[in-house]
C-alpha cells in the first residue's frame, strides 16, 4: 500500500478542520488493580501545539503510549485524525510521528540506514524515500553523523534520530514523550527551536518537565496527575487563574487595625493578613487582591495620604511552575 | 507485505553483519564436513546397509550441533527488542505484530538454510573430484534436506516463543535448548528401557521421534504425517509468540 499524502499534500477540506487531531474519550488504563490512566478525555485540534505536563508517574508515559496504538486502553475510545486506534490502527498510525521517552535504537545500525530502515516501514520507496530521509537529516542536523553506528553517538544525537524518525513520512501529528529529556541547554534550545518550527505544518503533542519550554512552544497545556487531568487551557489563563498571582507583600510603620481597614477599603482587594512584626516598628502585610489586578499603585498612594513610612512593597508574578505545583503537589 | 519485507531484510542484514554469524557459519562447516568424512569412511571397508545420506544425517554428530545450533541464532530474537524497548518504535509504526513475528522468523529460517547449503557441495564434490556417476541418492538427500528444512522451522519456533518469554538472551537460549533436547528425548522414550507404555502412547511418542522421520526421509521415504506434525507445531508455536509478545507489552 502506498502512503497517500507524500506524493502531493492534500488541500485542507472542511472536514480536515472539523475532525480533532486527538480525540480521546473517557479513557481508562489500569495494570492489573492498579489505576494509572482514569477516565480522561481532551481533545487536540488540528495545527496546536500542546504541552502534556505533569510529575513523574503521573500517566503521561501511559497516555501517549495508548495515543499511539501500543497499549489498548482498559476502557473508553481514542480517536486519532478521524481513525478509531483500535479498529483502524494501521491507518491512525500512519497519521502519528513518535518519539517515545528514552528513545529506544537500534544501535546496531547507521544513522542514514535506521532511517532509511524507519521510512520503509512507514510506507516510503524509491527516490521519495531517499529525498525524505535526506530532509529530515538535514533538518534534525544528522548528515554530519550519518554513516556512524547509533551505538556511538552522544545522547543528543540519538534523540535527534528519534526526531528524524518521527518526522520522516510527515505524519499530521507528532507524539514526542519528553524530546528534551537529557539534553544539554543548548540542545534544548535547538528542539525548541525545531519544534517551533514544525508546529507551522503539524499538530504536535509533547510532555515535558521543563515548564519554561511548554511557555516558549505550547497553545496550551494539559496537566495530568495521578491518572486524571487537573487542568486544560492556554498557559495566560492558567497562570491568571492562579489564586497565588497578584498577592502583594507589604512593610510598613502604622498601627496593624487601623492600616488594615484602610487597605481593605480599596475595592479589589479580598483580603489583607498582618505576617509578622519586624523590630524598629516595622509591619508586614500580605494582600490578595482579585486576580489579574495591581493594586500596589493605589496602596502607595494610600501609605502616602496616611503618612505610613513604606520600605518594601511587592508583587508576586506566577509562572506556569507555580501553577503545576498547586495543581499537582501531594496534599499532606 | 511492505513491512513484512521491510523487516525481513532488516534482521537478515542484522546476522550477516555480526560475528556471531560467522562463528556459527564456519563452525557448522567444520561440523558437515567432519560428518561427512565420518560417514565416507566407512564405505571403504566395503558396502554398508546404510545409504551415505542415511549415515550422515542420523547420527550423534548431526543431532548436537542442532541442539546448539537453534538457541544461537534464534535466542536474541524478540529478548533484545523488548530489553533495549525497540519494539515500541515497530509496533507503533503501521507494522502489525504478525508481521514482525513472520519477518523474523523467515529471517532465522533463511540463515539456517544457508547454514545448510555446503552440505550439497560435499556431495557434488563426491562426484565431481571421484569422478562417479551417481555417487549418492538425490531422492534420499532431498529427503534429508526436506526434515532438515522442516525440523528446522519448529525448532526456530521453538526460539521465537522463548525468546518473546524473556528479556534476558542468555534465560530465552537456555530455555531453546532444553525445549529441544525434551522434545527429542520424548521421541525416544518408547525406545528406551521404560517400557510398559500403552500402544497410543507409543504412536505417540513415534509421531514426534525426529530420529525417526529422519531415517525414514533420509532413506527416500516421504510420509506426509511428520510434514503435518512439522508445519502444525510451526503455525501454533508462532501464534502463541505473538500472544506472547502482546501479553507482555500490554502489561509493563
Amino acid at each position: 500500500m502506498r502512503y497517500p499524502c507524500a506524493t502531493a499534500p492534500k488541500p485542507p477540506t472542511a472536514a480536515t478542520f472539523l475532525t480533532p487531531m486527538i480525540d480521546v474519550h473517557n479513557v481508562t488504563r489500569q495494570f492489573y488493580s492498579k489505576t494509572v490512566v482514569d477516565r480522561i478525555s481532551f481533545h487536540v485540534d488540528a495545527g496546536e501545539v500542546v504541552g502534556f505536563l505533569g510529575p513523574n508517574g503521573a500517566g503521561k508515559s501511559t497516555t501517549m503510549r495508548m495515543l499511539t496504538g501500543y497499549l489498548p486502553p482498559t476502557s473508553g475510545g481514542i480517536k486519532v485524525a478521524g481513525h478509531d486506534i483500535l479498529t483502524d490502527s494501521i491507518a491512525a498510525r500512519r497519521e502519528i510521528g513518535y518519539m517515545p521517552e528514552n528513545v529506544p535504537l537500534y544501535t546496531d545500525m547507521r544513522v542514514k540506514e535506521y532511517l532509511h530502515f524507519r521510512a520503509r516501514l512507514k510506507g516510503l520507496s524509491g527516490k521519495e524515500l531517499r529525498i525524505r530521509v535526506g530532509a529530515v537529516m538535514d533538518r534534525c542536523g544528522l548528515t554530519d553523523v550519518r554513516r556512524k553506528i547509533i551505538r556511538t553517538l552522544s545522547r543528543g544525537y540519538r534523540q535527534r534520530v528519534g526526531l528524524a524518525d518521527a518526522l520522516v513520512h510527515q505524519p499530521k501529528l507528532l507524539i514526542l514523550d519528553e524530546p528534551t529529556n537529557g539534553l544539554d541547554p543548548n540542545q534544548i534550545r535547538q528542539v525548541r527551536e525545531l519544534i517551533q518550527d514544525l508546529s507551522e505544518n503539524h499538530t504536535v503533542l509533547l510532555s515535558t518537565h521543563i515548564l519554561s519550554e511548554v511557555e516558549a512552544v505550547c497553545g496550551r497545556v494539559i496537566i495530568i496527575n495521578e491518572g486524571t487531568i487537573k487542568a486544560a487551557d492556554t498557559p495566560e489563563n492558567l497562570v491568571n487563574q492562579l489564586r497565588r498571582a497578584g498577592t502583594v507583600h507589604l512593610e510598613i510603620q502604622a498601627v496593624p487595625e487601623i492600616a488594615e481597614a484602610k487597605l481593605r477599603e480599596i475595592s479589589v482587594i479580598k483580603k489583607v493578613t498582618l505576617e509578622c512584626e519586624i523590630e524598629g516598628g516595622w509591619k508586614r502585610f500580605v494582600i490578595r487582591a482579585e486576580s489579574g489586578t495591581d493594586v500596589r499603585q493605589k496602596i502607595v498612594a494610600l501609605c502616602a495620604a496616611n503618612g505610613w513610612p513604606l520600605r518594601e512593597i511587592s508583587r508576586l508574578s506566577a509562572n506556569l511552575e507555580d501553577v503545576f505545583v498547586e495543581l499537582t503537589q501531594r496534599q499532606i | 507485505m511492505t513491512a513484512f519485507i521491510t523487516i525481513l531484510r532488516k534482521e537478515l542484514r542484522g546476522f550477516f553483519l555480526s560475528p556471531v554469524a560467522y562463528v556459527v557459519i564456519s563452525m557448522m562447516m567444520i561440523v558437515q564436513g567432519v560428518s561427512f568424512l565420518f560417514a565416507l569412511k566407512p564405505l571403504l571397508t566395503g558396502p554398508q546397509n546404510m545409504s551415505l545420506v542415511q549415515a550422515q544425517f542420523t547420527g550423534a554428530l548431526f543431532w548436537i550441533p542442532l541442539f546448539v545450533l537453534f538457541p544461537l541464532i534464534t535466542m536474541r530474537l524478540f529478548s533484545e527488542e523488548q530489553k533495549m524497548g525497540t519494539l515500541e518504535m515497530l509496533l507503533t509504526a503501521p507494522v502489525r505484530m504478525a508481521d514482525v513475528v513472520l519477518a523474523k522468523f523467515f529471517a532465522c529460517l533463511i540463515f539456517y538454510i544457508i547454514l545448510w547449503l555446503p552440505t550439497i557441495l560435499h556431495y557434488l564434490l563426491l562426484e565431481w573430484i571421484g569422478g562417479i556417476e551417481h555417487a549418492f541418492p538425490v531422492y534420499a538427500l532431498a529427503g534429508a534436506f526436506c526434515i532438515i528444512v522442516l525440523l528446522g522451522m519448529m525448532n526456530i519456533a521453538i526460539g521465537c516463543l522463548a525468546s518473546s518469554l524473556s528479556a534476558n538472551q542468555i534465560v530465552a537460549g537456555v530455555l531453546t535448548f532444553a525445549l529441544i533436547v525434551m522434545l527429542f528425548l520424548l521421541g525416544h522414550l518408547p525406545g528406551s528401557s521404560l517400557g510398559g507404555l500403552s500402544e497410543i502412547v507409543q504412536e505417540f511418542f513415534e509421531h514426534i521421534n525426529s530420529d525417526l522421520h529422519m531415517q525414514r526421509f533420509s532413506s527416500g521415504m516421504v510420509d506426509t504425517r511428520p510434514i503435518a506434525y512439522y508445519l502444525s507445531a510451526t503455525a501454533v508455536l508462532l501464534v502463541a509468540t505473538t500472544f506472547t509478545l502482546n501479553a507482555r507489552r500490554w502489561k509493563n
